[in-house]
């Protein structure tokens, strides 16, 4: 591998999807303007009006800790738009849309206290594809035939409109240990 | 957090690699079962099957082995021992109360075997339930 | 008088223009499709809503299929025999609500006129990829289509008479994989593989399935498989290739046999992507999309693409994946293939691997390699890994590739 390969390694994991908050083509925009800069620092919150998009509260430094990123820690398994980038959270869908009532669910591991945590990565449906903030990582997963732990399922299909628009990872409990599939 | 037991767990895992915590099954529903099955078992209308009032089909031959052979029980990613444990769990738990005779780990061990590729066909056989 | 006058010069000038130059066309020229070609292939785009004709010689587009509201586009299926194309599609009353419909849409082959609709009366399934989601059994008679939610069934669609004439239920098993005429497969999740076999009107007859032979939680593996006559070849997480043979009563695992040694093991080679095997029957070649990455890697992209020889099954080959990333920003702008900018490009740029493979069954075959993330795919000649050509603006995103 070049050295120029070996440099941008990171980038590979970008476009599997698994780090980075823009979209490729911005970086690649940013990279050729100039702008050596990559946005790795992450994006506080600025509304102060809680209750519009509520967001878990953690302090977790780094992309670790945001919502708005792939590597945010309860997304080791997401697969789709986060809902953080879309009007919603981590926790909540964007309005208009309908949180599907049918799931998977797995566990992510939490940096901050190294546990792992019970994460509902429900969809948010009933609206055409958000298309910002498209992740895929795939801690834990398997194929459509195990389905109780397959992200590539369309898991709108429990709710009113299969048209899928995002992702939210909401914890509902802290687990004894990781999943079996690892 | 919930008991101590868990803590001793959470502070050890780096030290015992390998030695698997046992995990209750409450929290195992929740991992296998509540995605779809929803949180108290009452399940999605014309969706997902309910659990509330299970314990019932226990009563009508081939019961038994219905629910151990549908394709979330049979092939939970589980040990049949603690399959057993979760399925006794959800019966006394999230079913209605009614008396029933526990899972064994053998009974699952055969049956899971040949998980139900009809189970609803297999449902309508049993006559009973909710 | 006037109006006349001006008309007249009008018509004068216009003689004058086509006597010197251009005749007149004609309005209302729609194309048609030649036969099928054997260096055609089908790009899915998801944003796009359609399926994209490419022949790969050429790079010329040659007709597009769409995909309507489904949240990732089945490839259509082509029956060469009844000149038909197929595409199974969703539809919402309100666009991405309201009241949703299912349907096969029946596309004449040559001038992909709409010939016929037949409705499904359950959901089809969607997925990432949605491989394995639809099947055109040999023969042209049946469709079958798979649907997980509420009910996990297949539909079979009898071509001929345009209906539904069978629901087969498989409960805790997707994907469909056809096997013969009368006959398709569906992995299960207590890993086995089923086979389901059909009368000559498409009613289920019985069905059979494996021992079990593959360990869903440990290695389990991908619903991407690759047909060779009576065999499907099904390939795990960690490498190892599963051979299912239907030529007897009950599906037969074979003992698996691994892509990688024992050091490419170490060193964390595995398969990954979201269609990442393809095969040449006539050569019995075997091409898999290969990454380095360890659990959690599956969906990956690679850069490179290893070829296996399928009778000895040794690896013969490994082909590196162009510089999709820079051939897909390249052209917006504005640089010349092959030329100096395109080339500083393909240097800076980090090669992002693919996802996605198919390959021609021809004697002169073409390898299509995609990144599901980039609108272009990159024409490779298989036998000596010469990145030929690509196919341009191929769309936006889309995960699968379909050969007809």
């Amino acid at each position: 591998m070049s050295r120029m390969d070996a440099q941008f390694e990171g980038w590979g994991r970008l476009l599997a999807r698994r780090t980075g908050r823009r979209s490729f083509l911005a970086r690649v925009g940013a990279l050729l303007a100039g702008s050596a800069a990559l946005p790795l620092l992450p994006v506080a919150r600025a509304s102060a009006d809680s209750s519009r998009v509520p967001a878990p509260s953690e302090s977790i430094p780094g992309p670790e800790g945001d919502p708005t990123r792939c590597e945010y820690w309860r997304h080791c398994a997401i697969d789709g738009f986060l809902c953080a980038c879309c009007g919603g959270s981590a926790t909540t869908c964007p309005p208009g849309t309908e949180m599907a009532p049918v799931t998977w669910i797995g566990t992510c591991r939490n940096p901050a206290d190294g546990r792992d945590y019970i994460i509902s990565y429900n969809d948010c449906c009933g609206k055409g594809f958000c298309g910002r903030c498209g992740c895929n990582r795939n801690e834990g997963d398997r194929p459509e035939y195990h389905w109780v732990r397959s992200n590539d399922i369309n898991w709108c299909a429990g709710a009113k409109s299969q048209a899928y628009h995002c992702s939210v990872a909401i914890v509902v409990g802290q687990a004894t240990e990781a999943q079996p599939e690892r | 957090m919930r008991r101590a037991a868990a803590w001793i767990v959470a502070l050890s895992c780096g030290l015992a690699a390998g030695a698997s915590a046992k995990v209750p099954p409450e929290e195992s529903y929740q991992l296998h079962c509540s995605g779809c099955h929803g949180p108290d078992g009452a399940g999605r209308a014309d969706f997902v099957p309910s659990l509330r009032g299970l314990a019932v089909l226990l009563e009508s031959p081939g019961g038994r082995a219905y629910l151990a052979r549908v394709p979330g029980v049979a092939q939970a990613p589980l040990e049949s021992a603690a399959l057993a444990e979760l399925l006794n769990w959800v019966l006394r738990e999230l079913s209605d109360g009614r008396e029933f005779a526990p899972y064994a780990a053998h009974e699952l061990e055969a049956w899971r075997r040949d998980p139900l590729r009809d189970p609803a066909a297999a449902r309508s056989a049993l006559g009973r339930g909710p | 008088m006037r109006r006349l006058v001006l008309g007249t010069m009008l018509l004068s000038s216009l003689a004058a223009a086509t006597a010197s130059g251009l005749e007149a066309e004609k309005i209302g020229n729609v194309a048609i499709l030649p036969p099928i070609g054997d260096h055609w292939v089908w790009v899915p785009d998801r944003l796009l809503e359609h399926s994209l004709l490419y022949d790969g010689d050429s790079g010329e587009v040659l007709a597009a299929v769409d995909s309507n509201a489904s949240i990732t586009p089945k490839v259509p299926l082509v029956a060469r025999g009844r000149g038909e194309i197929y595409s199974v599609d969703i539809d919402y009353a309100r666009g991405r609500r309201g009241a949703r419909t299912d349907f096969v849409t029946i596309y004449d082959a040559t001038t992909l006129a709409v010939v016929g609709e037949v409705p499904l009366s359950h959901p089809t399934s969607e997925s990432n990829s949605s491989v394995a989601h639809i099947a055109l059994l040999d023969g042209e008679r049946f469709l079958v289509v798979f649907s997980q939610f509420p009910v996990t069934l297949a539909s079979v669609v009898d071509l001929e008479e345009r209906r539904v004439v069978e629901e087969v239920p498989i409960a805790g098993c997707a994907g469909l994989y056809a096997v013969a005429r009368l006959r398709f497969a569906t992995l299960c999740g207590d890993g086995t593989l089923l086979v389901a076999e059909l009368d000559d009107r498409g009613a289920l007859l019985r069905t059979a399935r494996s021992e079990r032979f593959f360990d869903v939680v440990e290695d389990p593996v991908s619903m991407v498989g690759a047909r060779i006559g009576s065999r499907w070849l099904f390939v795990s997480f960690a490498g190892y290739v599963h051979e299912l043979d239907f030529s007897g009563e009950s599906p037969r695992a074979e003992p698996p046999w691994s892509l990688v040694d024992d050091g490419e093991r170490r060193d964390e080679w595995r398969p990954g992507g979201l269609q990442q095997l393809a095969l040449h029957r006539a050569r019995q070649r075997l091409y898999v999309v290969m990454h380095q990455g360890g659990a959690g890697s599956h969906k990956d992209p690679g850069p490179e693409i290893w070829e296996f020889d399928l009778a000895r099954r040794t690896r013969v080959a490994r082909l590196q994946v162009p510089n999709l990333a820079a051939d897909f920003v390249g052209p917006l702008l504005g640089l010349e293939s092959g030329g100096l900018g395109h080339r500083l490009l393909r240097w800076i740029t980090p090669n992002p691997g693919a996802h996605t493979i198919a390959v021609t069954q021809d004697d002169r075959p073409l390898l299509f390699v995609r990144n599901a993330e980039l609108g272009v795919v990159a024409v490779l000649d298989p036998r000596t890994g010469e990145h030929l050509r690509n196919l341009e603006e191929a769309g936006v995103t889309g995960p699968t590739l379909g050969v007809p």
